[in-house]
């Protein structure tokens, strides 16, 4: 044991420069993967950017003037007021539905749910999470439409039935976030609240959901991020009609099903592909801005 | 243009290493891109040498692949419009229409609904941003969707043939579409007609089921009206028919007019109604378009060498 250490500096000695150029090359790779990240958010700005931004600075005012979605007309109109509200609708429509059951599940994840209970529903939440988008479409065509058109909706694919699909696929991200919020309050608040004689419900209330209100707020806007940004589900679900909805029922149409359905048949470099690619960069800047503030509510949590 | 086709066939050679083949790139229509696989699959027993590489991507795509030259044949569902024609002509590229088949569009509804027939007009109050036709009651059809009979306008994205072709002979030149339920597929379009009694819907004659029924058309108010049927598209009868239509860059030559003379031949036109299409008439060329006026070139492409053969060799 005592004749160890002597050998140890000779064995780092002995191989030379190779392997110290291997130290070095894997640490600039594993440094590059570091920034990878970082490296393509940038490259995406830049892709998207210079096939969009030059239409968007140009037409802003147009597309934010008009209803009127027709780029293949001649003269075509890039009006996005529609589209705008289309998505907005669906999201804002889909928050009235994951925000309460979400957070509740978190609730009851947190705070009542035996141990064992909780695995189990952590464990099928997850899977929620795992359903590829197109099923969820799949889900809102077959199962959601015959549904909303018994309740007396016209068309079963509309804004309402974009908005369920887009509820169930935040879901899993409300309730995971959600509960890591409750849970990051520390048992002493618990224990304070409970001393003092609070029941359950006014434990929760008043102590430990003001406590975890930047995290319920991170976690929502992260599914908010999400559902703005979701795709096949709702090109399948909504209907697709560039329409300014009036009711629950009505056919909508989102920015980023728009660019899906479109961008296949759009020539390359023409105007059209141009102001879908001017879609994408809004969407990106809607969802930046989003992630933003639920980023800096996350700091703000922990100072 | 031939030093183009040699271009290609250099191309061809250099990619698939083989000194006898030949490629033929055919791009566009994604309406056409079975019919076409259908065609190459054919040909490639008559003409072993002879590759017909096949795309979709749309009629868009196609025609901006011959204003490119990055194809040999464009398909293309409605016929190139004056600024695309332009555009290649700027590039030295002088497009040339040939028609190899028809393609009847039908006017969907749910079987449930009393409509049995309806003009271009009415369609056009249907589906015109100005056209006023809200309500099944707008049009003297009685049908209750739970209480309302607001009519559900389905169509087609604003980049396929289909839209464009319906928007052109339905809403006239210039004309704005209201808010439709703008599907990718005919198929999706019967499948929302199925599932909403108060749902119309346009799209490819080949997607009929027990739930969706068919409109018979007329152009006018007031006149018969005729079910679409391959019998009355080809007879030039059904108001509702589109030519369908390849480009090449001038009159073809070589291989590309062999390929082009095999598809309008017997053996050819037999994979158009196979794929449910509808052949070209035969003898007289140009007689059933009617609303294509450049239709001739048809059978100009028809004289040149090496294409009868293959012709005779394509029938079993």
């Amino acid at each position: 044991m005592n004749q160890d250490p002597p050998y140890v500096p000779i064995r780092l000695r002995q191989p030379p420069a190779v392997s110290r150029w291997a130290e070095r090359a894997i640490e600039a790779l594993i440094r590059l993967c570091g920034v990878s990240a970082m490296i393509f958010v940038v490259a995406i700005f830049v892709f998207i950017g210079r096939e969009g931004l030059g239409f968007l600075v140009e037409n802003f005012l147009g597309m934010m003037s008009s209803v009127d979605w027709n780029p293949t007309y001649e003269p075509p109109s890039f009006g996005i007021v529609a589209l705008l509200i289309g998505t907005f609708w669906c999201v804002g429509l889909s928050l009235l539905f994951s925000v309460p059951i979400g957070l509740g599940a978190a609730v009851y994840l947190s705070e009542f749910a035996s141990p064992r209970a909780r695995e189990v529903l952590k464990v099928v939440v997850e899977m929620l999470a795992a359903i590829p988008s197109v099923v969820w479409g799949f889900i809102g065509v077959m199962i959601l439409n015959p549904f909303l058109q018994a309740l007396g909706a016209q068309v079963g694919l509309n804004g309402l039935n974009g908005a369920i699909i887009l509820a169930l696929m935040t879901l899993p991200l409300l309730v995971s976030l959600g509960e890591d919020a409750l849970r990051a309050v520390p048992d002493s608040y618990r224990q304070a609240a409970v001393a003092m004689g609070a029941t359950r419900w006014e434990t929760i209330r008043y102590v430990l959901l003001p406590a975890a209100r930047r995290g319920m707020l991170v976690a929502v806007l992260l599914g908010v991020g999400r559902a703005v940004g979701e795709t096949m589900a709702v090109l399948m679900a909504t209907g697709h009609a560039v329409n300014v909805p009036t009711g629950l029922f009505d056919p909508v149409r989102t920015l980023t099903a728009t660019v899906a359905a479109e961008l296949g048949e759009a020539v390359r470099g023409g105007e059209h592909y141009r102001a879908l690619f001017a879609l994408g960069l809004l969407l990106l800047g809607i969802t930046f801005v989003v992630n933003l503030i639920a980023d800096l509510a996350m700091r703000g949590r922990r100072t | 243009m031939r030093l183009v086709l040699v271009t290609g066939v250099v191309l061809a050679l250099a990619a698939c290493g083989r000194s006898d083949d030949v490629v033929l790139q055919v791009k566009g229509s994604d309406t056409m891109v079975n019919l076409m696989q259908g065609m190459s699959e054919a040909y490639a027993k008559v003409e072993p040498k002879v590759i017909v590489a096949v795309t979709g991507g749309g009629t868009g795509t196609g025609v901006k692949s011959i204003i490119d030259r990055t194809a040999d044949l464009a398909m293309a569902s409605r016929p190139m419009k004056a600024p695309e024609i332009e555009a290649a002509r700027r590039n030295g590229v002088e497009p040339h229409e040939i028609v190899i088949a028809y393609d009847g569009l039908a006017v969907y509804i749910h079987r449930d609904n009393p409509l049995r027939q309806i003009s271009f007009e009415k369609l056009r109050c249907i589906y015109a941003a100005d056209g006023g036709c809200q309500r099944w009651s707008d049009l003297g059809v009685s049908l209750d969707c739970g209480g309302d009979d607001t009519i559900i306008k389905v169509g087609r994205q604003n980049n396929s043939g289909t839209y464009e072709y319906f928007r052109e002979e339905v809403l006239g030149r210039g004309g704005k579409f209201t808010n439709t339920m703008d599907q990718s597929g005919t198929q999706q379009v019967v499948d929302v007609v199925s599932t909403s009694r108060c749902a119309i819907g346009y799209g490819g004659m080949g997607y009929q089921t027990d739930v969706v029924r068919f409109v018979c058309l007329s152009r006018h108010e007031g006149e018969p009206c005729v079910e679409p049927s391959l019998e009355a598209v080809a007879a030039g009868k059904y108001p509702f028919a589109r030519p369908l239509q390849v480009y090449t860059d001038g009159p073809p030559q070589g291989h590309v007019a062999a390929f082009v003379d095999w598809m309008l031949s017997e053996a050819g036109q037999r994979i158009v109604l196979e794929s449910g299409f509808v052949p070209v008439p035969k003898a007289p060329a140009g007689t059933a378009t009617g609303a294509d006026a450049d239709a001739a070139p048809a059978d100009e492409a028809a004289p040149v060498e090496g294409a009868t053969p293959a012709a005779e060799e394509g029938q079993p």
